[in-house]
């Protein structure tokens, strides 16, 4: 047993070593110098509490700005993705223009068909020239024994009378002005028929090539479009994960947000840990001052064991609360990180978007193909036309041609039939001159080869007549379909620019949106920047809290000094819990029951009703098994105000500063 | 524009003023098919395309038409096109609409860049070719 001597009342107890007054005083002299240093931090605690408060409404006020910079990102990135993914397909914007298209081109596919039809036509006219000039060596042929009646006609008739003689004179001069007629008709007009022939013959040549290359190029081209729309409608349909993509983007940004701002609330958990600590100073002042006024070693080992004990416990409520204050400091900063970071990779994404095949805004994507398309429509319209034309104007004297030709024939015909019967006419009065048998039958001839001269020509005049007719109805088909070209090719040249127009709008509106997502990483990241400086936890758990727990923690040095050299214990049989009362948290809790139980100490762990309905306002319980993670308060919602939730365990109940997942 | 065609490498390059804008594309979609067509008329076949466009912040959707109209070209000749830029938003152009898949993106920080057209009386300073 120890013996204890104290004078500072004058008293010596018998049983104790001897310390003498000096010991006291020196002690009491530790202990005033600490409680300075206490009194000193506790004020420079309260400006830094302010200074503290301050620097969390900065970050939180910089978070705010960067969440409403992320949030416009966001919406600027579903923008960009719902026009680049065609989910603005069904907008007027690309139907009107494939409807253009489609349009066109069904009217090329008109065209040809109707130029088909054309063409057959050409070729059957063409036919039927070619049969007409063949008319010609078929009238020579026939009409070749009129010379030698001619000269037959002048032999029988010399002998004969005056009379007779100018009569058959008169027909062989009808004969001779046939002979030169018919010359004439094949030396020019049938020349021109041959020219016309040749020209039909061009004009089918020129029409096959020129319909061969458009409809080749409209076959392409029409394959191409519904290549393009079919695979845009298959890429719409599988768009739908992108939406939930995107949905997921804006989950998972406000996830980390709100982690950060549940590190945010921080500010209020550790003024209510700094409160509790500074409502215990007075008493563990008080506590010294029963010290000092204590009469003997019984009296004032009872303080200093309150002293030792109470002070270390608080210092440890500051080593916690230091130490959850720095972690906070890193999960904020970390999570503002991870805030740059996911909206980073959410931009390097957007950028490809390269789980999605087709892009209507892509170098080959729906709005290049459909412009390219009405280029190339208004091309092939444009070579329509100029076909057309060309053919039109080719084909339009033909007719007219045709129809002289007929006229020509026909007169040609009347002719060689007025000498049949004018041959007849003279034979008969031949045949009253006994010596006029001869002339008789020159004139029979006569008559049977004007006849089939004459049948041959009507013919050749009727085929005549329907050459003509079809070739003014083909010239006035050739000008429809120009005209109807033309009227195709002024939609073209205005709805044409307009879609176009329209089209580089959509896409300019991406590639717009594409710049704004630019200048919004820009904003992001100097954002960033921004509130991550203005996270300065530091001095606060690096110095301010430091140097209010050291001093505690020497004040319970130098107890524990003067308990082991008097002899006392250092350990209090029941625990002092006045501060407990305090406790809000579920970390002081834990902090005083690790204490006690460190101690030894016994520790009342029935809940009080007070102690509940102080845990009643935790701000963080571990959930159930199963259940979703705590949601971060609404801004503004501090844990007076939080909806109560029993805690069923409340062993496992936790703060923030706890809760080790959350960070 | 400016043309340059380098032989030795069979690369051509046209350099871009500015933007390329619904503005000013058309006009420079003529130009540059005039130059081109004007280079394929000399012996040398080029078989590079090199498109300057590092006084470029900024490429519209006509602008984007023009590039892809010049890369047909180029390709239906059996050629490769590069691209110079130095603004980060046509690279983000580019990237976005996939052209950096047919096309060899070239990034020229700004120093590498020539100097700007001296004043009228000033002596004229040498050019720095990019194809070089």
């Amino acid at each position: 047993m120890n013996r204890w001597t104290s004078n500072w009342k004058g008293k010596i107890r018998l049983g104790w070593p001897p310390l003498g007054k000096n010991n006291r005083t020196r002690c009491s002299a530790e202990f005033r110098t600490l409680f300075v240093q206490l009194h000193a931090a506790e004020v420079h605690l309260e400006r830094a509490s302010v200074e503290l408060e301050k620097q969390f409404l900065a970050t939180s006020t910089e978070l705010e700005t960067l969440t409403r910079f992320g949030d416009e990102f966001v919406k600027q990135v579903e923008t960009l993705v719902s026009l680049a993914t065609g989910n603005e397909c069904s907008n007027s914007t690309l139907s009107d223009a494939i409807q253009l298209v489609e349009q066109s081109t069904a009217f090329l596919v008109g065209c040809h068909q109707e130029t088909d039809q054309m063409l057959e036509l050409l070729r059957n006219y063409n036919a039927q020239i070619e049969h007409l000039l063949k008319v010609e060596t078929e009238l020579q042929s026939t009409m070749l024994p009129l010379k030698f009646v001619q000269t037959l006609f002048k032999q029988e008739s010399a002998p004969l009378g005056h009379g007779i003689q100018e009569m058959f004179g008169a027909l062989t001069h009808e004969i001779e002005e046939l002979h030169n007629q018919v010359r004439d008709i094949f030396g020019t007009k049938f020349k021109q028929l041959e020219q016309t022939h040749e020209t039909i013959g061009q004009v089918i040549n020129q029409m096959v090539r020129q319909a061969q290359s458009l409809r080749q190029a409209t076959a392409i081209h029409k394959a191409k479009i519904e290549a393009s729309i079919e695979t845009l409608k298959k890429e719409m349909t599988s768009n739908q994960q992108r939406d939930a993509r995107l949905g997921q983007v804006s989950k998972d940004l406000a996830d980390d947000v709100g982690q950060i701002v549940m590190g945010l609330q921080f500010q209020d958990i550790i003024n209510q840990k700094l409160q509790h600590v500074r409502s215990a100073l007075p008493q563990i002042e008080a506590k010294f001052n029963e010290f000092e006024a204590a009469s003997d070693p019984a009296a004032a080992s009872k303080p200093l064991q309150f002293l030792h004990q109470s002070c270390r416990l608080e210092a440890e409520q500051l080593q916690t609360a230091q130490a959850e204050l720095a972690k906070v400091e890193a999960s904020i900063q970390s999570g503002i990180q991870k805030v740059l970071g996911r909206l980073t990779e959410t931009d390097s994404q957007c950028l490809s978007l390269g789980e999605f095949k087709l892009l209507t805004t892509s170098f080959d994507g729906m709005v290049q193909v459909l412009v390219e398309m009405i280029g190339e429509v208004r091309e092939l319209v444009a070579a329509t036309v100029a076909s057309a034309a060309e053919a039109h104007e080719m084909l339009r004297p033909l007719g007219s041609l045709a129809s002289d030709l007929t006229a020509i024939v026909r007169s040609m015909s009347s002719r060689i039939h007025l000498i049949g019967l004018n041959a007849q006419l003279q034979a008969a009065r031949a045949a009253q001159d006994r010596r006029g048998a001869g002339l008789e039958v020159l004139s029979a001839r006569t008559s049977e080869i004007s006849e089939e001269t004459n049948r041959i020509s009507e013919q050749a005049a009727t085929q005549l007549d329907a050459v003509a007719a079809g070739l003014a109805e083909s010239v006035k088909t050739l000008g429809q379909l120009h005209a109807d070209a033309q009227a195709q090719q002024t939609l073209m040249n205005e709805q044409g620019r307009t879609h176009e127009q329209a089209l580089h709008a959509f896409r300019d509106n991406a590639l717009e949106t594409l710049r704004a997502m630019g200048a919004s990483m820009d904003d992001i990241r100097t954002q960033t920047h921004r509130t991550l400086e203005s996270v300065r936890f530091a001095e606060f758990h690096q110095v301010t809290l430091p140097a209010l727990r050291t001093p505690l923690a020497a004040i319970a040095g130098v107890a524990e000094q003067w308990l082991e050299a008097h002899g006392a214990g250092t350990v209090q049989a029941s625990l002092i819990d006045g501060f407990k009362r305090d406790y809000t948290m579920a970390s002081e809790h834990r902090v005083y029951e690790g204490f006690a139980s460190a101690d030894g100490l016994s520790v009342s762990t029935a809940p009080t009703a007070e102690s509940d309905a102080n845990r009643e306002i935790e701000l963080f319980d571990d959930p159930p098994a199963g259940a979703e993670p705590a949601l971060a308060l609404p801004v503004g919602q501090t844990a007076e105000t939080t909806p109560t939730v029993p805690d069923a365990t409340p062993a496992s109940a936790s703060d923030l500063g706890a809760n080790a997942e959350l960070f | 524009m400016d043309l340059n065609a380098n032989r030795k490498e069979q690369t051509l390059t046209i350099r871009v003023p500015g933007d390329l804008l619904s503005t000013n594309a058309e006009a420079l979609l003529k130009e540059a098919g005039g130059l081109i067509d004007a280079a394929d008329r000399t012996p040398q076949a080029w078989k590079i395309l090199k498109l300057d466009l590092t006084a470029a912040k900024m490429v519209d959707s006509v602008g984007l038409n023009l590039i892809v109209t010049l890369l047909k070209r180029v390709q239906q000749r059996g050629g490769r096109m590069q691209i110079a830029y130095s603004s980060p938003n046509i690279f983000r152009t580019f990237t976005f609409t996939r052209l950096d898949k047919h096309v060899e993106l070239v990034k020229v920080s700004t120093s590498q860049q020539p100097p700007l057209p001296e004043a009228p009386n000033a002596a004229p300073s040498p050019r720095r070719d990019l194809s070089a």
